[in-house]
């Protein structure tokens, strides 16, 4: 996770990237100039806040039943936060103010995918809420009630 | 040399541009001409001269602000190099006065703040009470206004026969309904200047409004909470008495144009919206009020300021938020937002009021 994360930290303007997973764990990578004191505190902090807000966001978007946002981004005065969602997650960015969430958009997607072909490869399954429908009905399931001719074999 | 003589070629073709034919434009790049001569107060006059002609015009707003923010930066990095040199008072003052005027008010603390260690002057914690003042004003954080109060007491203290730091508690208290703490202030200040009538009418007042206020902790949570200061909710009534009229053309603008599923302009408890109709246009208006109060409040818990910009993306499209002090205009898009869409919402949220600053 990390070595996806630190390019994102790496880059100009980016004060912290980090994943929030769905059960709440954050893993954080701090930029180069992000300040040390309190570090812990307000990464956790952080994190809360953000997901708390996105899963905000989520509820009030399926009042006009709209999907989750996949990206939210919100600029101020003193800084920028950039989300991102991924399959069991939350990327996210802290921008220094004056750098452009615009800059973040392509390395932000790139990571995503990366995360989520890593979570794949650890066999780390999606939640059931954000996992696609099978394609097929799994062993076991009733059958759904169909009406008309059946196929033929 | 060769460069000049070409710039300056340019120059006069530009001021016979705006001379045959004025127009916003014209002004624009007459301005630029100037800078492109370091004649900083050329572009200055320009700039002025097309704001009085143009008023409200927002490409000259933006340049004019552009401009501004250019002989600040020079002006800045001039102090700079001077309290490098030989630091004092008065250079810590400037700057630091000039960093809040750009709205660098984390430089601005940072300046006052080293001042403030450095000398012990209670200048210095005056001057870092009135930063964390407009950083606060700015924030409204609980922790921020706390970290001020306790500030400005210092600076009370050191200070006795001063008048500005209770002038200060004043207007603060006054702005988060403190109005308890803003008497005493009015009872400090009559101590300085006994007998004065404005004061005098002013502690009448608050006498009337002191019983059971809120204290100053409970009105930083409370502002903290709703994000609004004393001020913003009276402005916030009568302004709903009297909603914008020019901005329903914008809108109109924007909602025909290709991609745009809706444009929205919210202020106090009014929403314009074109696109949606009937009940899907009051539920989106509900729901965007309630997407921005959320990210305003998200925004002061976060210690990032006050929101400037909200956008969400998805399905259904991108959602474009401009918060203003007050207000808000949106744009619900299927397509990527351009550059002159993005520009028509910040002209509608801050246009009028950038234009006054920069004039």
């Amino acid at each position: 996770m990390i070595e996806i994360l630190e390019p994102l930290s790496r880059l100009p303007g980016v004060r912290y990237s980090g994943l929030v997973t769905s059960d709440g764990v954050p893993i954080f990578v701090p930029g180069a100039e992000a300040p040390t004191e309190r570090l812990d505190l307000e990464l956790d902090g952080l994190s809360a806040l953000a997901s708390q807000w996105y899963q905000e966001l989520s509820r009030q978007a399926g009042e006009l039943s709209w999907d989750q946002p996949v990206r939210a981004v919100l600029c101020a005065v003193r800084g920028s936060l950039v989300l991102r969602q991924v399959r069991g997650g939350l990327l996210l960015a802290l921008l220094e103010a004056g750098t452009s969430p615009e800059e973040l958009r392509l390395p932000m997607d790139g990571a995503a995918a990366r995360l989520q072909r890593v979570l794949r490869s650890m066999g780390g399954t999606a939640p059931a809420a954000e996992a696609p429908p099978p394609a097929v009905p799994s062993p076991g399931a009733k059958a759904p009630k169909t009406q008309g001719r059946p196929e033929r074999s | 040399m060769i460069f000049r003589w070409f710039t300056e070629g340019r120059l006069r073709k530009a001021r016979r541009r705006v001379a045959n034919r004025p127009t916003p434009s014209g002004y624009v790049a007459l301005a630029q001409e100037h800078l492109r001569l370091r004649d900083l107060p050329g572009a200055q006059r320009v700039c002025l001269e097309g704001q009085r002609r143009f008023p409200g015009n927002g490409e000259l707003a933006r340049f004019a602000a552009r401009v501004r923010k250019q002989g600040q930066e020079d002006r800045l990095a001039q102090l700079e190099a001077e309290l490098a040199e030989a630091p004092r008072p008065g250079l810590y003052q400037s700057y630091a006065e000039l960093l809040l005027e750009c709205g660098q008010i984390g430089r601005a603390e940072e300046s006052a703040e080293e001042w403030r260690s450095s000398t012990r002057e209670p200048e210095a914690t005056l001057l870092l009470a009135r930063v964390l003042a407009e950083r606060f004003l700015s924030d409204r954080g609980r922790e921020v206004g706390q970290r001020l109060y306790a500030v400005l007491a210092e600076a009370e203290q050191g200070l006795p026969r001063d008048s500005r730091p209770h002038k200060l508690r004043l207007r603060l208290s006054c702005l988060i309904g403190a109005w308890a703490d803003a008497k005493d202030a009015v009872v400090r200040l009559l101590d300085l200047h006994p007998g004065e009538p404005a004061l005098e009418a002013r502690f009448r007042s608050l006498e009337a409004k002191a019983a059971g206020s809120p204290t100053v902790e409970q009105a930083l949570r409370s502002v903290e909470q709703s994000g609004q200061l004393y001020e913003d909710v009276a402005a916030d009534k009568r302004d709903q008495a009297a909603p914008p009229v020019d901005v329903r053309g914008v809108l109109k603008d924007l909602a025909g144009q290709e991609g745009l599923r809706a444009a929205l302009y919210l202020r106090g408890a009014t929403a314009l919206i074109e696109g949606p109709k009937a009940a899907t246009a009051e539920r989106t208006a509900r729901v965007v009020r309630s997407m921005l109060h959320g990210a305003r409040s998200s925004s002061r818990r976060l210690a990032l300021g006050s929101l400037e910009r909200l956008e969400i993306e998805g399905r259904f499209g991108r959602l474009m938020v401009v918060a203003g002090e007050r207000d808000a205009a949106a744009l619900w898009s299927t397509a990527a937002t351009t550059a002159a869409q993005t520009d028509a919402l910040v002209d509608l949220v801050g246009g009028e009021h950038s234009a006054q600053e920069a004039a």
